[in-house]
This record gives C-alpha cells, sequence and structure tokens, in this order.
C-alpha cells in the first residue's frame, strides 16, 4: 500500500510537473495607453514564449519551474514580472530612450525595424525641427545616408534638390515621391522654363509641408523598400507622418512654438578693389550706353583707383586729351556725376542685402480621450527674404481626428490647408533681371547705396538712374518694380475607415487627395532694358492627386514562434493637371499689370492632361522564431498613358532578414542582423506620348493651320523598369552605445522612355521610345556612437556616409548622348559609358605637366583637339558626388542639449559662369594679376604658358617657356574665349550645416502653474564652409531643382547663413 | 494566408477587366487634335515652305548671300563664307520636318486618287527640287517614311530629278476639274485645279537642261 501511494505520488508528480505549466494572457500596452502590437512575452530561464496580437493580447504557456516572464518592445523599457497567483498579467511598458526601432514602411504600416529585410532610415520631427529651414528638404541634408540634398540659393521659397541612391532616370524625375500619412504628395516645380537664361525659382512643391506638423520622416531609399508605390518608388520614397492627437497627453494639451531667424548671404565672390569701369584703363561716361569714353561697357579694366599708377602710367585714363598728372586721375565723369572721385566701393555688392527675418509660430491644441482623439494645428510663417523686397508667407492649418466607433470600427482622418504667398522672388539665371549678373558685370567704382537711393529717379536723358543703359537695370529697380507674385492654395488630407472583420483581420478603406491652384506672374516695368515697353506674364496651374485604396490586413502569431503580417488591396490613383500661359508682350501704360493694358496680341498656351493607374496589390511577411523574417510584395499596375498591349505590368519583391544575433551570442553584441533582397519596380510615361496629334500654327489669312508634330509619338512603348539588389548589416553592440548599418545595393533603370533624336530627313527631329539604362550601385553606412553615458552627460555621434556609381549604359545604335542641358557652349549630358551628368566641352591644351600651351606669338592658350577633330568634346567634369555624408555630435548634460551637424559632399564638380564672366569682365580678385604695377599695366605681364617646340614634320619636340607679354584683360577675356575647362571646379565641401543649443527648462520652476514643459534653443544653420575647391560661390547651387539645371551656375543668389531663436512651450 | 492568394486572385481577376476601363479616353489629348481637315495641313505646308524657300532666311542669308547677289550690314557670316552650322541646319530641319513631313501626310491620308494628293505630291516635288539645287544629293528616297528608317540614305541628283518628274506626271493626270475641292489651303491657285495641273513640269524639266 504504501508502494502503492508513492507509486501513485510519483505519478501524480510527474503529472504535476505536466498539469503545473500553466497558461497565462493579458495585454500589453505603453504608457501612452496604446495596445503594443507584436511586443515580445519571454520566459525567463526557458524556452518559449508569444507575442502580443494586433490587440495587444497575449497568451503562453509557462512552465512549472518559471516564474518571471520578460516583456519587451523595441523602443520601450523592457520590463521583467514575477507571476502569483493571476493567471492575467496586464503589463504598461515604459516608453524608453533608446533609438526608435519601430519605423513606418510602405502603406504606412509602422513595424519593427528588426523584422525588415531592407534599409529604412528614420528620423524624427525634432531633427528637422532643429536648426530650422523654411523648406523641409533642406532639413534633411546630412541626416540620412545615400541622400543628396542640392539648395538651388538662399533665395525665398527656393526649390531644393533631392536625389536617393543616385540619379535613375535619363530624362525622367529622379526625385523621390513625398507621401504624407499615406498619401502621395506633389513636389512639382513647373513653369520655371529655362532659368539658367532667366525666369524665376518659383520653388518646389513640398515646401509647403509645415515642419511644425511632422511626428517623424521615414525614407525609403529604393525599389526594395518602396515597391508597394509602384510607379513613383522606384527613387525611393520620403514618408513624412504628422502628428495626431493620439500619443498626445490625454485630455486637453497645448503647444506653442515660436522661432526666429536672420540670414544674411553665406558666401560671396572676392572683388577686386583696384581697377574701376572700362576698357584699356580709359573710362569717361556720358550717358551709359557708348557715347562716352567706354561707358557702354559693363567690364572692370578701366582706370586705377590708385592715383599713382594712373599718374605714371601715360594713359590718358579720361580721355581729356592730356595725360594724367600723378594725383589727377582721380577725377573722372561718371553716372553720378562729372569729375567725380574715382574709388572703389568694396563693400558694394554686400550692401545690396539685407538681413533676412524669419518669423515662425505654432499653436497646437490636442484632445486624447478613451475613444477619440484630434490634433489642430495653426502655423505662420513670415519671411523677408536677404534680397530686398522679397517675402514668402505661409499660412498651415492642420486637423487631425481619430475616433472609435466602436469595437470594430474606427475612423481617422487629417487635413491640411497651407496658402503660401509671395509678393515677390527675385530674378535668376543669366538676365537682367537676375540683380546678380551685374554685380559680376558691374564697375568695382559703382555705388550701390547711390542706386539704392535714386532707383525711382530719372536722369536728365530721361533714364532710370543706372550705370550702364545697355545691359543692365538699376537692380533696385528690377526689384522693387519688376516683380514676380505667387499665390498657391493647398488642400491635402485623406479619410478612412477601419473595420475589424476578425480579430486578426483588418479591412481600411481610405481616400486622400492633394489639390492645388498655383498663380504666378512675372511683371517687367516699362523701362527695362529687356523688355522697354514692359510685359506680364501669368502662370496658372491647378493640379489634383486623388488616391483611393481598399485594404486588408492580416496579423495573426500562428504559434508563438510564426508569425504572418499580410496585407492585400486595390488602389486607384487620378492625376489631373491644367495649365494658363498668358504672355503680354508690351504694356500700353506703364505699372498696370493686366492683361487689358496689353499693347498688341496676348499669347496663350493652355493645356490639361489627366492620366489614372489602377492597381491590385499585396505584401506577405513571416516571421520564424524571432530569427528569420520573410517579406515579399507584389503589385501590378495598369495605366493609362500606355498602350493597351502593355498598359499592365507586373512587380515583386523580396527581401529577407536573418536576426543572428537570435541564435549565436557574440560578447557584447546585443543584436545582429544580416538582410537582402530583390526587388522590381515598373513605371510608366507621361501622359498623351502615344497617338499623334497635331500642332496649331497662328492662322493664315484666317484659316486655321495645322502641322504634323517633331516628335514622333510611339504607340508601341513599354513601362520602365527598375531592378533593384540590396544587401545589408544591422548590429549593435555594447549596451547600444554602438549601433552600424551597412547597405549595399545595386540598381538598373532600364527600357527609359525618352525622346531620342533622329534624323531630321525622316520627318520628325525626335522620337520617343523605350531606350536607355541607368545602372547606380553603392554602399551606405550608418554608424552610431555614444562614447559617454553617465548619469548626467552623453555625448551621441551620428554618422551618414554613402558612395554611389552610376553608369549610363545601353543607349541605342548611333546615339553617344542624350544632352540635358547646353549653357553657354558647354552641354551637361548622359553619355554612355560615363556616371549620369557629365559636363563636357572645350578645353585649353596642356603639356604633359599641366601647364598650359600657349600661342608662341600671341601667348594665349590654344584650344585642345581629340583625335576625331573636334574641340567641344571633352569629358570636363562629373556633377554627381562620389560620396555624401553628415556627422552629427550631441552633448547633453542633464537639461542642456548640444548639436552640431557636419555635412559633406566629395566630388561633384560645378561649371562656374560666375567665375568666368567675373575673369572676362575683370571683376574678381584674380584678375589683378598681370595689372599690378605701372610696369604691368603700361607693358603687359608674362601670364606664363609654354609654347611647343615642333620639329620639321610638325611633331612635338618639347617645350618652351612663353616669353610673350599681354594685357591682363585679353589673358582674362581668354577665360571666356577658350572657355570651357578653366571654370569648372571640384564641388566638394565640408558645411558646419546645424548647431543647435537647447535647454529644457527644469520643470520645478513652474511646477505650480500652467505651464507643463518649457524649451528654449538658440541656432545657427550653415554656419561656415570648412572646406571648398571652388572659388567665390557656395559650391551647393543650381538654378532649380530639375535634372538639367544641375551642376551649372552663374550669378548664384547666394544661400544663407541663419542664426535663430527657439521657444517651445506646452500646456 | 491562402486566404490571402484566393482574395488576391479574385480581386486580380475582377480587375483586369475593370481597370483598363476608361483608358483610351483617359489618355485621349484634350489639347490637340489628332485628326484635322487636309486643307488645314495643306496651308501650313504651303506657307512653312514658301517662307523658308523664298523668305528672307534660307533663299536670302544662304543661297542669295553666297552667290553675293545682296550684302547685309547685320548677321553678315553668310556673306563673308562663315558657315554657322546652327543656321543652316535650322532651314534642313525645318524643311524636312515642316512643310514636307506636311506634305506627306497629306499624301497618306488623301484618297487616291484625288486633287488633294495631286497638290500635296505637287508641293512636295516643288520643294525638293529647291533642296537638291541647294544642297545636291539628300535624303529623298526613303525620306519621310519613319516606318521604314530614322535615318534615311542619300539619293543622287539625278535619281531625285528623275522621280520629281514621275511623280509631277502623276500628279498632272491625277488632277480632275470635277474632282474635290481643295479649299482655303491653296494660297497658290485658290482652288483651280487646271492651273494645278499646268503648273507641274515646268521647273524641273527646265533645270534638267543645265
Amino acid at each position: 500500500m504504501k508502494r502503492l501511494l508513492s507509486t501513485f505520488a510519483l505519478v501524480f508528480a510527474v503529472l504535476g510537473i505536466a498539469m503545473a505549466q500553466r497558461s497565462v494572457t493579458g495585454t500589453v500596452t505603453g504608457d501612452d495607453g496604446e495596445a503594443l502590437i507584436g511586443a515580445s512575452v519571454a520566459i525567463k530561464g526557458a524556452a518559449g514564449g508569444a507575442r502580443t496580437d494586433a490587440n495587444g493580447k497575449y497568451t503562453v504557456n509557462v512552465p512549472a519551474g518559471s516564474s518571471v516572464l520578460v516583456f519587451s518592445y523595441t523602443g520601450y523599457n523592457t520590463q521583467e514580472v514575477t507571476l502569483g497567483a493571476n493567471n492575467v498579467v496586464d503589463v504598461v511598458l515604459a516608453a524608453g530612450v533608446q533609438l526608435n526601432e519601430a519605423v513606418v514602411t510602405a502603406l504606412g504600416i509602422s513595424r519593427e525595424q528588426k523584422s525588415l529585410g531592407y534599409a529604412v532610415q528614420q528620423i524624427s520631427g525634432d531633427q528637422v525641427r532643429g536648426a530650422r529651414d523654411a523648406n523641409i528638404v533642406n532639413s534633411l541634408s546630412g541626416k540620412i545616408a545615400g541622400v543628396n540634398v542640392v539648395n538651388s540659393s538662399g533665395n525665398v521659397g527656393a526649390s531644393s534638390r533631392i536625389v536617393i541612391r543616385g540619379n535613375n532616370s535619363i530624362t525622367g524625375e529622379n526625385q523621390p515621391l513625398f507621401v504624407v500619412n499615406g498619401i502621395p504628395v506633389d513636389n512639382s516645380n513647373r513653369g520655371n522654363g529655362n532659368t539658367q537664361f532667366g525666369g524665376v525659382d518659383f520653388g518646389n512643391a513640398i515646401q509647403d509641408i509645415n515642419p511644425d506638423d511632422i511626428e517623424s520622416i521615414s525614407v525609403l531609399k529604393g525599389p526594395n523598400a518602396a515597391a508597394l508605390y509602384g510607379s513613383r518608388g522606384a527613387n525611393g520614397v520620403i514618408l513624412i507622418t504628422t502628428k495626431t492627437g493620439k500619443g498626445a497627453q490625454k485630455g486637453l494639451g497645448v503647444s506653442y512654438s515660436g522661432d526666429i531667424g536672420f540670414s544674411q548671404p553665406f558666401r560671396l565672390p572676392t572683388y577686386q578693389n583696384q581697377f574701376g569701369q572700362g576698357v584699356d584703363f580709359q573710362f569717361g561716361y556720358v550717358d551709359g550706353t557708348g557715347n562716352g569714353l567706354f561707358d557702354g561697357v559693363d567690364e572692370s579694366w578701366g582706370p586705377s583707383f590708385d592715383a599713382a599708377i594712373n599718374g605714371a602710367d601715360g594713359i590718358d585714363n579720361d580721355g581729356d586729351g592730356q595725360t594724367d598728372e600723378s594725383g589727377e586721375g582721380a577725377l573722372i565723369d561718371q553716372f553720378t556725376g562729372k569729375q567725380q572721385p574715382w574709388v572703389a566701393h568694396p563693400d558694394n555688392v554686400n550692401s545690396i542685402f539685407e538681413t533676412g527675418i524669419t518669423f515662425t509660430n505654432n499653436v497646437a491644441v490636442t484632445a486624447n480621450g478613451e475613444r477619440a482623439n484630434a490634433r489642430f494645428s495653426f502655423t505662420n510663417m513670415d519671411q523677408k527674404g536677404m534680397v530686398p523686397n522679397t517675402d514668402l508667407k505661409r499660412n498651415t492649418f492642420n486637423l487631425s481626428l481619430g475616433m472609435k466607433l466602436n469595437d470594430k470600427i474606427s475612423t481617422d482622418g487629417n487635413i491640411t490647408y497651407t496658402t503660401l504667398n509671395s509678393n515677390n522672388r527675385p530674378g535668376i539665371g543669366y538676365a537682367g533681371d537676375n540683380i546678380i549678373q551685374q554685380t559680376i558685370w558691374a564697375g568695382r567704382q559703382v555705388d550701390w547705396d547711390y542706386l539704392r537711393a535714386n532707383y525711382n529717379q530719372r536722369d536728365e536723358m530721361g533714364n532710370i538712374v543706372n550705370w550702364n543703359h545697355n545691359y543692365q537695370n538699376n537692380p533696385f529697380f528690377t526689384l522693387y518694380n519688376n516683380t514676380k507674385p505667387q499665390a498657391r492654395n493647398r488642400v491635402n488630407g485623406y479619410y478612412a475607415v477601419n473595420y475589424q472583420l476578425l480579430p486578426w483581420l483588418k479591412a481600411t478603406g481610405r481616400i486622400g487627395t492633394d489639390y492645388y491652384n498655383d498663380h504666378r506672374e512675372i511683371r517687367f516695368e516699362q523701362g527695362t532694358v529687356d523688355y522697354p515697353n514692359g510685359q506680364l506674364q501669368t502662370f496658372d496651374y491647378t493640379s489634383t492627386e486623388t488616391n483611393s485604396d481598399l485594404l486588408f490586413t492580416a496579423n495573426k502569431n500562428i504559434t508563438d514562434n510564426f508569425s504572418i503580417l499580410a496585407t492585400a488591396g486595390i488602389a486607384r490613383r487620378d492625376n489631373k493637371l491644367t495649365g494658363n500661359e498668358l504672355t503680354a508682350q508690351a504694356l500700353v501704360v506703364p505699372s498696370i499689370f493686366n492683361f487689358s493694358n496689353a499693347d498688341g496680341a496676348i499669347n496663350v498656351n493652355q493645356f490639361s492632361q489627366k492620366s489614372r493607374i489602377n492597381s491590385v496589390l499585396g505584401s506577405l511577411s513571416l516571421g520564424f522564431y524571432n530569427f528569420i523574417y520573410l517579406d515579399a510584395s507584389a503589385r501590378n499596375d495598369w495605366s493609362s498613358t500606355l498602350p493597351a498591349s502593355s498598359n499592365s505590368y507586373f512587380y515583386p519583391a523580396l527581401n529577407v532578414g536573418v536576426v543572428l544575433s537570435e541564435k549565436v551570442s557574440i560578447p557584447g553584441i546585443s543584436y545582429l542582423k544580416v538582410r537582402g533582397g530583390l526587388a522590381k519596380a515598373g513605371k510608366d510615361t507621361d501622359p498623351y506620348r502615344l497617338a499623334f496629334v497635331y500642332g496649331a500654327l497662328t492662322p493664315w489669312g484666317g484659316v486655321p493651320s495645322f502641322t504634323v508634330p517633331g516628335s514622333r509619338p510611339n504607340n508601341s512603348l513599354i513601362p520602365e523598369t527598375a531592378e533593384s539588389a540590396e544587401a545589408g548589416l544591422e548590429l549593435r553592440a555594447f549596451k547600444d552605445r554602438v549601433t552600424l548599418d551597412v547597405t549595399y545595393y545595386n540598381t538598373s533603370y532600364i527600357n527609359q522612355i525618352i525622346p531620342l533624336n533622329v534624323s531630321s530627313s525622316s520627318g520628325f527631329t525626335s522620337r520617343v521610345a523605350n531606350a536607355g539604362t541607368i545602372q547606380n550601385n553603392g554602399v551606405e553606412v550608418q554608424l552610431g556612437l555614444t562614447p559617454v553615458n553617465s548619469n548626467d552627460f552623453r555625448w551621441d555621434i551620428n554618422l551618414n556616409w554613402a558612395k554611389n556609381n552610376s553608369m549610363v549604359k545601353d543607349l541605342p545604335d548611333g546615339v553617344t548622348e542624350i544632352t540635358l542641358n547646353t549653357n553657354w557652349g558647354l552641354r551637361l549630358v548622359a553619355r554612355e559609358g560615363e556616371p549620369y551628368g557629365v559636363l563636357v566641352g572645350r578645353r585649353v591644351k596642356r603639356a604633359p605637366d599641366g601647364q598650359i600651351i600657349v600661342s608662341p606669338t600671341t601667348g594665349r592658350p590654344i584650344q585642345d583637339v581629340d583625335a576625331n577633330g573636334s574641340n567641344t568634346n571633352f569629358v570636363l567634369g562629373t556633377i554627381t558626388p562620389d560620396w555624401t555624408g553628415g556627422i552629427r555630435n550631441t552633448f547633453t548634460y542633464k537639461n542642456l542639449s548640444l548639436s552640431a551637424l557636419i555635412d559633406m559632399r566629395q566630388g561633384s564638380d560645378v561649371f562656374s559662369m560666375t567665375y568666368i564672366f567675373g575673369r572676362y569682365a575683370g571683376v574678381l580678385d584674380e584678375s589683378l594679376e598681370g595689372r599690378r604695377t605701372v610696369d604691368e599695366v603700361k607693358n603687359g605681364y608674362n601670364f606664363g604658358g609654354v609654347y611647343e617646340v615642333k620639329d620639321a614634320s610638325g611633331a612635338v619636340t618639347g617645350y618652351e617657356a612663353n616669353t610673350v607679354l599681354q594685357s591682363a584683360e585679353q589673358w582674362n577675356a581668354d577665360f571666356y574665349n577658350r572657355r570651357h575647362d578653366r571654370g569648372v571646379f571640384d564641388g566638394s565641401f565640408v558645411k558646419l550645416r546645424e548647431l543647435t543649443l537647447s535647454y529644457n527648462l527644469p520643470k520645478t520652476w513652474f511646477s505650480n502653474s500652467f505651464v507643463s514643459g518649457l524649451r528654449i534653443a538658440a541656432y545657427g544653420r550653415n554656419l561656415a564652409l570648412l572646406k571648398s575647391n571652388i572659388p567665390h560661390v557656395d559650391p551647393e547651387t543650381a538654378f532649380d531643382n530639375s535634372n538639367a539645371m544641375q551642376g551649372i551656375e552663374f550669378g548664384q543668389l547666394p544661400s544663407a547663413r541663419t542664426f535663430g531663436l527657439t521657444v517651445g512651450a506646452n500646456f | 494566408m491562402k486566404n490571402i492568394k484566393v482574395w488576391m486572385l479574385i480581386l486580380m481577376v475582377a480587375f483586369s477587366n475593370a481597370c483598363t476601363k476608361d483608358f483610351e479616353s483617359i489618355n485621349t489629348n484634350p489639347n490637340r487634335p489628332e485628326e484635322v481637315p487636309l486643307e488645314n495641313v495643306l496651308i501650313s505646308a504651303v506657307s512653312q515652305g514658301v517662307r523658308r524657300t523664298h523668305g528672307a532666311s534660307m533663299n536670302m542669308t544662304y543661297a542669295g548671300l553666297w552667290a553675293q547677289h545682296y550684302a547685309k550690314i547685320q548677321y553678315i557670316d553668310e556673306d563673308w563664307y562663315e558657315y554657322r552650322p546652327d543656321a543652316l541646319t535650322a532651314h534642313w530641319d525645318g524643311m524636312y520636318t515642316g512643310p514636307l513631313a506636311d506634305l506627306q501626310d497629306i499624301i497618306s491620308r488623301a484618297p487616291n486618287p484625288s486633287n488633294m494628293r495631286a497638290a500635296a505630291m505637287t508641293m512636295k516635288a516643288y520643294y525638293f527640287s529647291i533642296m537638291t539645287d541647294m544642297w545636291g544629293n539628300i535624303p529623298y528616297s526613303e525620306a519621310l517614311d519613319p516606318d521604314r528608317t530614322f535615318t534615311p540614305v542619300y539619293d543622287s541628283q539625278e535619281s531625285i530629278y528623275a522621280d520629281l518628274i514621275t511623280q509631277l506626271k502623276t500628279a498632272a493626270d491625277m488632277f480632275d476639274a470635277g474632282g474635290d475641292n481643295l479649299g482655303a489651303g491653296d494660297l497658290f491657285y485658290n482652288g483651280d485645279v487646271t492651273l494645278w495641273k499646268n503648273s507641274g513640269c515646268i521647273q524641273p524639266d527646265l533645270q534638267q537642261q543645265k
């Protein structure tokens, strides 16, 4: 019996062990009350575990002997809970101070970075607002590996170009798609025309995004991450999530932030201040059109400001018939009056600019309750430019609503209304309307303050007061009378309904739209040099994009070690654009900028276009043992812009992530993941490229006249395709004090739809065809270090670095290059076998040691000729950078934080016409060489170089040093005459981009008041150019953000150096 | 997971028809016509072509200046026999892609036979005769046929003339006083088909005598 009992006891004991395994359930929520999806529930000291479902619920089987559960979720502090008698354990995790690892991915799905098989980099809204810039694109510079930002200028509302992982498209869009809260938004920069020869940079439309409303920005860098965005995801996607009331404090919350920034020119050319306007050291003003002594020229080869030189050079400087005596040559007729002192105005260009001021004020109200949340925000930005009489005002109203109707149905929505108004922006490019143009041409004696004081006065001849009347307008007349206003009104937002069909299955219906109308004017007052009768141009654009989709999302943990996240759905995108461009070539009465005042016919260009894409899409993410993650996505698009035979195109992506640290334990390394994947993305084309349509000519004698088009349409186009492979490694070590993310990618963009030039004897000048490939491959590195992390002090280093190699391939037979732009004979081309965007043109001939080869008789440089006998076909540079990088150092001491961002770019050549014309016109410092002494002024100067020594057969046998003297004027003129290579510079730079000092006031200071948080910060933006190989101008430059206007510079409106103060308060 | 695949399949099938509906109308260019009356193309061919061949450009700037029939005080490059490739290319391109392309369009669209087709053939032969007089060997037999080639071969002047005469004779035979009206596009003879018929063969015949 005893034995029997003991046997029973043993059996019970065994059973008991088995039965002691208990099932624990519960809910895991964050400290904001939101359920945490996919949080890990591990059993300390035992295998097994679970993940929370879509409602934050979990069930875990705990073996006997185990009594502690470990709850963890990225971005939250891990919490251990000792089990008591209760089998229901609800846990609230506190938000951690770790890097936020949950990232927003395609379709707006928030996922753990751990589970992704591709590169995504996310930054918070605070990082964008840090040292604030009005244009959101500029705020991304240096912060994300592989993202190259080029800010066109420091002009109010200037455009900014952003390219991720290199340019993919030869003539099409290369900038990423911007998506706000899941809805694509327009970033066009329409109607600027060929801004290198005048016009206005009205800016890219994404600058309507208000930084104050941004919660986070997630960058999907290539097709692997962005395949679900289809056509437009091939260049990457910038996903912007705006703030909502969801994560806000319970109940009502109010916040305010105010910012004031002061801007001044970042870099201006270095001018010479020894010679004034004129030719051959002579000048005398009569009317500024050539009736005086060289008074029609706008170059600075006139008399010296140094009376000693003028007196001794034996030249009659002012044309009064006698050689100037020493001391006498300092009085010369000028536009300011007869026999005026001939003096330099060293500060004369700088004195054009004013201090730019930007005020930004934001008020946000949040309400967060059990079933509903809301946020309303109003932001006013009021910007006064550095250029006189330029401004930009932006108001943003943002409303976000979320509501739980019942356990199954919830809705959310967001609407933003933005108004952007400008009374004037400065003209740019090579045009009289660009006020910087004439600082490059102007005589160095010109007194700009006099021009400013008298811009609305007329001189004796009835001309507007100016120093030259052949080419130049009084710059202040231009700024105050030739204005370029703009008004844009924009509404964008979405409304979504979520229906929880099953605990693991959700349906979401969503409609979103981005609508704006944009009115611009370009006005020329009568009396303007280029438009003596005045001119009025207006541009009206209305753009609408509507996206609607229906998505099913399944999220289920099949077993503890196997999870599924799947989406499937349908989507439709409709785009519509209308434009109305009017020009009155002359005005009847001055100052009335209305078409009723047009003198003569009004030119009209009116157009409208539509396109539609329908899609079916799906994705499937599988997770095994928190170890291997598989990610597959697929999409099929049907585009209205392609022929019926090829308008349906399918593209898949497959990515794998393996978290090695789950299975292999390496000392010090807490997290190690490798990932890789393949992806494809299809792309359609512009509307109306298939069918033959007639162009309208001016009617002949009242009879309409139609002609065949110059470009041959193609009704057998196929979709463009991007093919991409990427692999990466993620590592966290030493308690997250070292984080590393390395990615290698290789992308080929094939079958590009481009207009190809054809022999005109075919009846067409070009044809639209699928042709050409651009291949990009490269490496991206993100490195985070925390060298010091003590209780009160913390030092973080964040480094981003990326190298991209691009190559143009597969151009059709007979086509060696596709010209993107031509500027003063220099071509910006996509050339087979070269990186995208090479500068091609003329160069001077050089000896093997690099010395310039000159003519033995004149001393002037000789132009080089290639093996084919062409002197215009030399590759002089590449506009795309070799690598880009940024380093941010952040020092935090208690509530005080100091952060510095250094932004770098290596490579990327720039063709500077500022330099070439500045040499030609004799205004730049370098132009003093060869006219510094009386001897040089009188006899000329040996500018060096060598000449070729040839034998009887004409073969070069050696080189001899040049002995010929020539004038500085001649030598510098050849910078233009023999252009282009001496104007091509390495545009590499190192900039101190951002410096921020911020202080969170201790809460104890105002604990009894209604204020719950107060922050003040001082910042600087674009503080210093630490390294540059290009003289006189900011190496970061463009006329606007289009493909064609890159890598070429003239008359750059300087970029801005900004100092500012920010105050933020929560109530 | 199975469900998802099925769902997706159903969606795709259901969608593939529905989702290309309206595409043709969406992608129809609302800004420019796909078809216009031929007389409105004829007026373009005549006015553009005559402007080039007899206006102050190709005729005057090149032929006239090179022959020193007259001189200029501005833009005197050609007067000095300085060759400006861009300016000259504009005329070469302009003739082929402008009036000749328009005439080819009329020839391909007009009924055969018809007065419209005959007029286009006559004008085309006329322009080509001026061009070969000016440039010698030029693309002709393969020209204006992009379906065939974008790089037409150059033909000898002799073979071009031989064909021009054939074309003009064919056109002259095609004109029919009782046939279609050339409409307001006929800037030459205001619709008088007899004058068109007679105009044909004179110039090339004369030229060939040389």
